[in-house]
């Protein structure tokens, strides 16, 4: 109880930093307008007989590229019922980033500046901060969330654009996704000594599981899949991204079952980071 | 300057020719496999498994013919892809196909046998039914078009002969009722007679339709030789035998064989009046038809069936990419009559048929065409050019919802489709500074925190 009472405060002390930084703000207005681009683009492909993709420099540059990388039918699914699904892809990209980034930024400067270390010779413990790190990271993952969703559905009934469900269950997978990418992030800088290093760590995983991900699902040729094949049947257990692509549209068709494992899948796998988080603090101590 | 300019020219001149001249691809001799795959709406094109591609694939339960032969392959840049010359060597091998499981265990031994293809008219006016036939069967199918063709000959000599008398009858018949009419006697009988000639000379002179265009769709496709493939889904190995007994170097292949899912799937159709001969297909059950209303669109129901995109981009053309993740939507026929309920959000409710219409070029200098409802009397002679239902857009709708509905008892799944009409050119510029939304509210929590820093101060 103590340990939650802890965990509660410190949060709310960091939400209330994240929220006075200006860089919050800006992130999400870049994100919001990513969305908006996108949209607007997508209304100027249309014409008499459909969309014509070659109308719009964006869209003929992104046609091409998830053409090129995941093949024309994906492409064709993602933009089956309009723009909504491809916003869900683009738009929050500049605020996840910059979560994580400040999520594990911010938690090696703590400990480099021994904040984590008062912490645990006070009242409380490196547990209580790290359930701290994650409230912040979901406080501003559902302020992304709300935002983009509330924003690009007035922006799609604007414009007479369509509205499916997909849309809403993209962002919420999404957040679950952050939950385990965030507790990720929050085990490996318990590994490292400071902020630096724990970003590179972090980067070079994220980095490893998305391009694992993303070339298993592509295009490829049977060689570089066969090549990739035994890294991806181990990798993808402890892959968030595996997770999200389990329930997201189009990578999936499995409908409501492919979501609750997705959910289920990126939930578990946030606890066993958060749980080994613990353990490796346990075990280093808190100067370690 | 000009003994430059010379030196220049000259110099260009020799470096011209080997520059100018075609550059010819290089070509390589090789043991390919010669596919005529099913592709689950024909036997299309064609296409071959060449030495450095490792595996074939065939859609399953249909026939699939295979033939092993030494020709020559080469990369043709333009298209990006490889293609086979048998012009200059095509050399078929003597022996036979055999199949293996993943195991190595022989499966089927398949022996060399002649073949062909062709497609009926089908259930449906429009949708053809496709049959292959070997050995026997299919030099029965081809004996029988052959004796159509004769027959059919032999009627076109009688008819030419008929026309040729009934001429030459005619001809006599007006030079005598001028000789009457020239000495001012009465001809009206043999005018009479002469109108029912040139009647029957109309008559025989109306093309007679051959009797396999009556039967087929696509008449049967000369014979030839090949091993028929018709497996249940799953992984194989392939490998050519020969009369020695030796298997054939470069023969050995693997052979997936994999079936469709989720069969008789509704997609549509749309054909813009604008540009009618070139239709967008709406195939994702519950995806969204945009249109700029600017035309009419001609709707018309197919049934689809889901594939692997990477195994049928292959069965297709062997070496081709695709993603082994996703499946694709692929047209397999099309359903009997329907009919589909257009509802839209101005309260309109109708019911739309299909029509057949004929695309008309506009007269005068003016560029374009309009299409006009088929009529049999008007347009006799010609076919229909687009047979589908015609849904016009009304000023003020902005979403329409498609129904198709077949016949009562129909087993077709009926999902809806959706039309937005969207204006491309519309901004929304309310929408665009709502974006700017967050830095609104930073500013807010600016000038809060400074009064409050100042009031404390």
């Amino acid at each position: 109880m103590k340990s939650l009472n802890a965990s509660r405060l410190i949060a709310g002390i960091k939400i209330k930093d994240v929220f006075l930084s200006p860089a919050t703000y800006i992130l999400l207005t870049i994100s919001l307008l990513t969305a908006y681009v996108y949209i607007q683009g997508f209304v100027r492909t249309i014409e008499g007989d459909g969309i014509n993709l070659a109308l719009h420099p964006l869209y003929t540059m992104t046609g091409k590229f998830l053409t090129g990388l995941l093949g024309e039918e994906f492409l064709k699914r993602l933009l089956a019922s309009g723009p909504g699904l491809l916003t869900t892809f683009t738009a929050p990209l500049p605020f996840l980033l910059f979560i994580l980034i400040h999520s594990v930024l911010s938690r090696g400067l703590d400990r480099e500046n021994r904040v984590v270390e008062l912490i645990a010779y006070g009242p409380s413990n490196e547990t209580a901060y790290n359930i701290a790190s994650l409230i912040t990271d979901l406080c501003l993952a559902g302020l992304m969330i709300v935002s983009l969703t509330l924003f690009s559905l007035t922006v799609l009934v604007s414009f007479n654009l369509a509205v499916r469900i997909h849309f809403v269950a993209n962002y919420l997978l999404q957040f679950f996704m952050l939950f385990s990418l965030s507790a990720l992030g929050i085990f490996l800088s318990t590994m490292m000594k400071n902020a630096l290093s724990a970003l590179f760590s972090y980067s070079t995983v994220l980095l490893g599981l998305v391009v694992l991900e993303v070339l298993f699902y592509s295009v490829t040729a049977d060689t570089v899949r066969s090549i990739l094949l035994p890294f991806h049947l181990i990798l993808r257990w402890i892959s968030p991204f595996y997770y999200f692509r389990l329930g997201a549209v189009p990578f999936s068709s499995s409908g409501t079952l492919g979501l609750f494992f997705s959910i289920l899948g990126n939930t578990a796998l946030g606890a066993l980071f958060l749980f080994s988080a613990s353990l490796t603090a346990k075990k280093k101590g808190v100067r370690g | 300057m000009r003994r430059r300019a010379s030196l220049i020219l000259s110099t260009v001149l020799i470096l011209l020719p080997p520059i100018l001249s075609a550059d010819v691809p290089e070509r390589f001799e090789q043991v390919i496999y010669s596919i005529r795959p099913f592709d689950g709406v024909e036997y299309g094109k064609g296409t071959f498994c060449r030495e450095e591609s490792d595996t074939i694939f065939l859609l399953s339960g249909v026939d699939n013919f295979l033939s092993v032969r030494k020709t020559f392959v080469y990369f043709w840049p333009l298209t990006g892809v490889w293609e086979p010359d048998t012009g200059l060597l095509n050399h078929t091998f003597n022996g036979r196909l055999e199949i293996l499981n993943r195991k190595g265990k022989r499966i089927d031994v398949l022996e060399n046998t002649e073949y062909t293809y062709f497609s009926k008219k089908g259930r449906y006016a429009l949708a053809p039914e496709w049959f292959a036939l070997s050995g026997e069967a299919a030099t029965a199918e081809l004996d029988s078009v052959e004796r159509m063709f004769r027959e059919h000959q032999t009627t076109l000599n009688i008819q030419r002969e008929k026309r040729a008398q009934v001429q030459e009858a005619l001809d006599s018949l007006t030079s005598v009722i001028i000789e009457l009419r020239n000495k001012g006697e009465e001809s009206e009988e043999l005018v009479q007679v002469a109108r029912e000639y040139q009647k029957i000379l109309a008559e025989l002179e109306k093309p007679i339709t051959p009797p396999w265009e009556k039967l087929y769709e696509d008449p049967p496709a000369p014979l030839q030789n090949g091993f028929v493939v018709n497996l249940p889904p799953g992984d194989y190995r392939l490998q050519f035998v020969s009369d020695d007994g030796s298997i054939l170097e470069g023969s050995e292949k693997n052979l997936r064989v994999f079936g469709t899912s989720r069969r008789n799937l509704t997609g549509i159709d749309i054909k813009p009046g604008i540009k009618w001969n070139r239709p967008v297909q709406s195939a994702i059950p519950g995806s969204v038809i945009y249109t700029d209303g600017s035309t009419d669109l001609y709707i018309k129901p197919y049934l689809q069936a889901e594939v692997n995109e990477y195994y049928y981009n292959n069965l297709v053309r062997n070496g081709s990419r695709g993603n082994i993740n996703q499946v694709k939507l692929v047209k397999t026929g099309e359903p009997g009559e329907y009919s589909i309920l257009v509802r839209s959000d101005r309260g309109r409710i109708e019911e739309i048929e299909e029509g057949s219409y004929i695309v008309r070029q506009s007269e005068g200098g003016s560029l374009g065409f309009t299409i006009v409802p088929y009529e049999k009397e008007v347009h006799g002679g010609m076919k229909p050019h687009l047979s589908a239902a015609h849904l016009s857009i009304l000023p003020g709708e902005k979403k329409i919802f498609l129904e198709v509905r077949a016949p009562e008892g129909g087993d077709q799944p009926l999902p809806a489709r959706e039309i937005r009409i969207v204006n491309p050119n519309q901004t929304s510029v309310f929408t665009a500074f709502s974006a700017l939304f967050p830095l609104a509210v930073y500013l807010v929590l600016l000038i809060l925190r400074s009064k409050k820093e100042r009031k404390n101060a």
